[in-house]
């Protein structure tokens, strides 16, 4: 076997367990000088050494009555060494007489160290390797007795002991060593990470958070120390997050979850990560955290989302307005059609005002149309968000007394328009255009979707924050079925018949009334007729 | 001298196609709403009747069923005038059993002729 063929001095293993002895050129210790000094005296030996073999040298660790230069230079080269020997071969080396023992009668030490009587016994370490070897050297023949072999023996054994001290000492020094670089590499990993990792106790206090926490959040670790979790967490979600911590201690690793944070500065930041907990003894010690910020992610998907719910939104429109114009402008066209053609063909027999009330015919029509495209437009400027509010200070009676009088002139005619003002506000913050809208369009509501001669009330009512319209008519009302999407744009109620529109009066008032951060309500019985009931804030701050 | 039975919500449109008619010779009946109309078909026994599909209160398929339901009423022709333009729509009118099927705005023209024709057919049904 090349193993054993090979100098076993040079084994790596045994090299190897000498450097992890570290004990090569160290200084003399005690320990070891008062074993080499029992052992001359018990034994009756002038020299005593404990000598390492090193590759090309043995080194004393200790020695006894070795004349300089050695004793000085507390090493030798192989060439001087019996310890070689006892090492290669991992047997003790008992030698009477070096001058006839053919091992070693030409070793130099014979000559300069002046050996000639040597008893050494091998070094070996727990894991196998001779070290080098503890001996005895008397500096004439002699016979070394069973007895003197055996306390040798125990000797080298104490040595030994002494030698695995170190190296225990040294391996638990070093796992130290170790411990603090991995702990600090640890540490450097979770202080430069880009996730935002905590540990906090089991009470929810902070025992920890990493740099990317601290940026994030605007605290110190120091400040940190003095917070707890749920300082951090959004109000509304304290319930979830303690019931998040509450299966983590239970032994469960949430493996996701979704969280609002709340920075130093008031910032909400959305994260999402995972949260265990650290058992000792089977007692929760710390649960924690890792976390990344998503809210720029949750910024652009839900910009995303409301671009593509936008798009939907203006192609359903779209789709809805081709239907709606397809069909409701038919209505007034048949009007300017038949009216056009009536008078074409058998006008000229018809008295003036006959003419003349199939002008005004053809006239209404062609205004109800516009009136509807109008709308459409108001509409579209609305779905794209270019819909101003612009408040400016306006007396709210007089601007409905006046409106409530247009309306009586036109499309009211033939109704009894009632206006009450039980409480005005002539410094009311409203945009008026906008204003102009909500009250035109239900009021034209009102009187079209109701009999000839039936009422329609108008009340104005201001408290001090507040201005608050209702209109009332005793119309068709609104069957159940539509009023949920009453005020979406194209939509009409089921019972509209031929009576013109486009369905996009309501939408118009809704977004109106939400630009100025205002409510609308409606209460109707069909049938019985409707109220509309609108309030608007009066401080002109929009919404 | 036909009697024609004018069902149709919208004023103007309704007083327009009265004046045409009683221009052109024909006796007029005229119904707001679709209730009101279905009375006036089974009471008065009209010649043809000429219905908006869209009415407030009982709409224009609704009209058409009751009234081919009846014994007296099922022979009666029918007439759809509406601003229901798709083709299901018309499609819808027809198997319910309507005779004609004008879509607004109508022309005097075609309103004419569909008139012509529905009578033309009774007449040559009798």
């Amino acid at each position: 076997m090349p193993h054993t063929l090979a100098n076993p001095l040079h084994n790596p293993a045994r090299l190897e367990a000498l450097r992890r002895a570290g004990l090569l050129d160290t200084p003399p210790e005690e320990a070891f000088d008062r074993l080499t000094r029992l052992a001359s005296k018990i034994l009756h030996a002038p020299i005593s050494i404990v000598s390492l073999v090193d590759e090309d040298r043995q080194f004393f660790k200790s020695e006894i009555g070795l004349s300089e230069p050695w004793a000085s230079r507390r090493q030798t080269p192989l060439s001087h060494s019996f310890c070689q020997h006892a090492v290669a071969t991992g047997q003790p080396l008992i030698i009477g007489d070096a001058r006839e023992h053919p091992l070693v009668q030409g070793n130099l030490g014979i000559p300069n160290l002046g050996i000639i009587a040597y008893a050494g016994i091998p070094l070996i370490s727990r894991d196998g390797q001779p070290l080098g070897s503890f001996c005895v050297i008397d500096k004439q023949p002699r016979v070394w007795s069973d007895e003197e072999i055996e306390i040798l023996k125990d000797l080298a054994a104490s040595v030994m002991t002494e030698i695995e001290l170190r190296t225990a000492i040294r391996d638990a020094e070093r796992a130290v060593e170790q411990l603090h670089e991995s702990r600090t590499q640890l540490q450097d990993l979770f202080d430069n990470a880009t996730d935002l990792i905590q540990s906090a106790a089991p009470d929810g206090r902070f025992l920890y958070v990493n740099r990317a926490w601290q940026e994030t959040l605007g605290y110190t670790s120091e400040e940190a120390a003095g917070l707890s979790v749920f300082d951090i967490i959004h109000p509304d979600q304290r319930q979830y997050c303690l019931a998040l911590l509450q299966s983590a201690m239970d032994g469960q690793t949430v493996e996701w979850a979704e969280v609002t944070f709340i920075a130093k500065d008031g910032r909400s930041i959305a994260v999402e990560g995972n949260v265990n907990c650290r058992f000792e003894n089977g007692q929760p010690a710390a649960t924690r955290g890792i976390f990344r910020d998503i809210t720029v992610r949750k910024r652009a998907e839900a910009e995303v989302r409301r671009a593509i719910e936008k798009e939907k939104e203006l192609g359903e429109l779209k789709l809805r307005f081709v239907s709606m114009a397809s069909h409701e402008f038919r209505t007034p066209l048949s009007v300017i059609l038949s009216s056009a053609e009536l008078l074409e063909n058998y006008g000229d027999g018809w008295p003036t005002e006959k003419k003349t009330q199939h002008y005004r015919r053809i006239e209404t029509s062609v205004e109800n149309m516009t009136h509807m495209l109008d709308n459409v437009l108001i509409i579209g400027k609305a779905e794209a968000g270019k819909l101003q509010f612009t408040p400016a200070s306006l007396d709210l009676e007089a601007f409905c007394r006046d409106l409530a009088e247009e309306i009586r002139l036109s499309v009211g005619r033939e109704h009894e328009i009632l206006f009450e003002c039980v409480a005005g506000c002539a410094d009311a913050r409203v945009d008026e255009r906008l204003l102009r809208q909500v009250l035109t369009n239900l009021l034209s509501n009102a009187v079209k979707y109701s009999p000839k001669g039936s009422q329609v009330r108008f009340t104005l009512r201001c408290d001090a924050d507040c201005a608050v319209f209702d209109v009332q008519d005793r119309g068709l009302g609104i069957p159940a079925d539509d009023q949920p999407r009453l005020f979406e744009s194209f939509h009409r109620a089921k019972n509209v018949g031929s009576i013109p529109g486009t369905g996009l009066g309501l939408s118009i008032v809704k977004k109106s009334v939400d630009l100025h951060g205002g409510e609308i309500t409606f209460a109707s019985q069909p049938g019985a007729g409707s109220t509309f009931t609108v309030s608007v804030p009066l401080d002109g701050n929009g919404k | 001298m036909k009697t024609i039975l004018v069902i149709e919500d919208d004023e103007f449109i309704r007083d327009n196609i009265s004046a045409l008619l009683d221009a052109e010779g024909f006796n007029v009946m005229e119904a707001e709403g679709g209730r009101g109309g279905l009375e006036l078909a089974r009471g008065s026994r009209p010649d043809l009747v000429l219905c908006d599909i869209m009415l407030p209160d009982l709409d224009g398929y609704s009209v058409l069923a009751e009234l081919r339901a009846d014994s007296a009423g099922a022979s009666i022709p029918f007439l759809f005038l509406t601003a229901k333009a798709e083709p299901r729509d018309q499609q819808q009118g027809l198997q319910l059993g309507a005779d004609q099927y004008i879509t607004k705005p109508y022309t005097r023209r075609n309103l004419l002729a569909a008139i012509r024709t529905c009578l033309g057919n009774q007449a040559s049904s009798v």
